[in-house]
């Protein structure tokens, strides 16, 4: 351990090469061991198509726009003025979302009193952000993380995050599994947060949740859950406008049964027809690979499971995302040497699909794939660092 | 991009400097760090540097992080099986990145494994590394390899039963 140890050496041999100057470059050195925090990028469409986009750093998060669809961006506006130790990771991205107004929300991760504490902001136009506040009311005390940002037409912002601070219930349960915390915010009385609660126990810690809003209102949650004998397969679970939270009942049935962390979160996108579509990876006794199915009737059945991307491909963190009748599947592939973003198209709700195509690769370190929409088109929003931030579009250019 | 590497002593002090840290550093480890094994960073390349090392040898690896319960779990079996069975090659390698290499150590140190063979990921693109291990391996961990002296090896995703790691062990050891 190089730091420890160095530190060490000045309270052993009192070395005099003014310590104070020494040990803050060794504490520079040591914030650059953190992986680039800059290509855990997310943006959307505000209602004028107008591209807002949180930009990260190492020691801060900043939101700028782009009028011409991601070609040029602004200057970006710093969302707190004291430093942050920014923490995000693949499976922890932040996210932004826009109102019909303009207004702008932002969640994202920094090191605080626990590691990777989940932050809230928003601003009035997008110059200046109120200053970031906790969201977990137990953020001080407890570790949680891989927070979900929904922002709904029905001007709510819903938070949804994995929580450990009911850690001494699991561990009589064995252990390996945690909590889903949540709650919500109108955007016309921002302010304190209310008071979170527990919607879902024994979910899988590490896998990030997805959730959506259904035609009728209610909220939506797909989250990988540890089942008996630690099946870990997928559930649903529905909280109303009135907030009853339902019980959680089980849409995957692929029998993955491990006692580790799959890093491997599910996705969800419910379209304005009210059909659910679904992603998941699995590595189940009955099923194996990256899967896709659907439901026409508020989740209870599903489709038979499409298989998506060529197995040999290391095929995994798909997104999905419907608009009107068009629904667009991405994910990423890995061939040794380049990561693929491939995609299919679907014009009728899921029915049938296009072949697959590439949509952008890059041979270095990346994001997961996100699709985002202005409500015309939609858009794979995509971030590596050596081909930088990247907006494509998902349709094929021969699709009626 | 990051690196673990001590080179990062040379970019910023004088060489003089450098080679008095150095000596220090030697006779640090030789007093307070006497059990102590140093956490190597794991790059394009380490996996068959690993092997090489370990010609004609059988060796368990198991990989595993910080945030993994399950992996954490595991650690008194490995280290007890370390100690009764001395002719294994333990290497254990966190998934982690660079920054949380002190949170590795102390987890390592807790669990008496600071004596085996330690690495951390240490390169910006992790799914790179993970291709050079097992290009069929998604990242899901704890995952162990138990490989034969011949370098045939199984590998296995999530905890494992503790006598089926031993029967395993007997199993490369012959």
């Amino acid at each position: 351990m190089l730091i420890p140890r160095v530190l060490l050496l000045f309270c052993l041999f009192g070395l005099n090469l003014h310590p104070t100057f020494t040990i803050y470059s060794w504490s520079n050195e040591f914030e650059k061991l953190r992986p680039e925090q800059k290509i855990f990028t997310a943006a959307a469409f505000g209602p004028d198509g107008k591209l807002w986009r949180i930009l990260p750093s190492q020691q801060s998060v900043s939101v700028d726009y782009s009028t011409d669809y991601g070609k040029t961006f602004s200057t970006a506006a710093r969302i707190h003025l004291a430093d942050q130790s920014i923490h995000l990771w693949d499976e922890n991205p932040p996210s932004i979302a826009v109102d019909r107004k303009g207004g702008v929300y932002v969640l994202y991760f920094a090191d605080d009193k626990q590691s990777s504490t989940s932050f809230f902001s928003y601003s009035g136009d997008g110059t200046q952000f109120s200053t970031p506040t906790k969201i977990s009311s137990a953020a001080d005390s407890w570790y949680h993380y891989q927070t979900e940002m929904l922002l709904d037409t029905g001007g709510q912002v819903h938070f949804l995050w994995h929580d450990l601070r009911d850690r001494i219930e699991y561990k009589k349960l064995g252990g390996g599994d945690l909590s889903l915390y949540y709650t919500a915010i109108k955007t016309d009385t921002l302010g304190k947060l209310p008071e979170d609660k527990r919607v879902a126990k024994n979910i899988c810690s590490c896998c990030r949740t997805a959730m959506d809003k259904d035609k009728d209102g209610s909220l939506i949650i797909l989250a990988r859950f540890v089942y008996t004998d630690n099946i870990r397969d997928h559930g649903l679970l529905r909280i109303s406008q009135n907030k009853q939270t339902s019980e959680p009942w089980r849409v995957t049935f692929d029998d993955w049964q491990i006692e580790g962390c799959p890093a491997h979160g599910p996705a969800l996108s419910i379209g304005q027809d009210g059909r659910y579509h679904i992603t998941w990876f699995t590595q189940g006794e009955k099923r194996s690979g990256l899967f896709y199915a659907s439901s026409n009737d508020q989740g209870k059945h599903f489709s038979s499971p499409m298989q998506i991307g060529d197995p040999d491909k290391l095929p995994g963190r798909a997104d999905v995302l419907a608009l009107n009748k068009e629904v667009a599947l991405v994910w990423k592939v890995f061939d040794g040497i380049k990561t693929r973003i491939e995609s299919m198209y679907s014009m009728d709700s899921g029915m049938q699909w296009s072949p697959i195509r590439t949509l952008a690769e890059s041979s270095s370190q990346s994001a997961h794939p996100a699709l985002i929409t202005d409500g015309k088109q939609i858009y794979l929003s995509w971030n590596s660092l050596d081909t930088g931030y990247m907006l494509v579009p998902v349709k094929p250019a021969d699709t009626q | 991009m990051f690196t673990l590497d001590e080179n990062l002593f040379i970019m910023k002090f004088p060489k003089i400097i450098v080679a008095l840290l150095f000596a220090a550093l030697q006779a640090t480890s030789l007093t307070a760090h006497a059990d102590s094994a140093k956490l190597k960073p794991f790059t394009s390349g380490s996996y068959r540097q690993l092997l090489d090392a370990y010609t004609d040898k059988p060796l368990v690896l198991m990989i595993w992080s910080v945030n993994c319960t399950s992996c954490r779990k595991k650690m008194p079996v490995m280290s007890e099986l370390r100690q009764r069975m001395p002719e294994v090659n333990l290497i254990m390698l966190a998934t982690d990145d660079a920054s949380a290499s002190e949170q590795v150590d102390s987890i390592l140190t807790e669990h008496k494994l600071k004596q085996t063979d330690n690495w951390i990921f240490a390169d910006a693109n992790p799914q790179k590394l993970r291709y050079e291990i097992d290009p069929k391996w998604y990242g899901e961990v704890p995952r162990t390899y138990f490989i034969d002296k011949n370098h045939q090896r199984i590998g296995i995703s999530g905890s494992i039963p503790d006598e089926k790691i031993e029967a395993m062990i007997k199993t490369i050891l012959n």
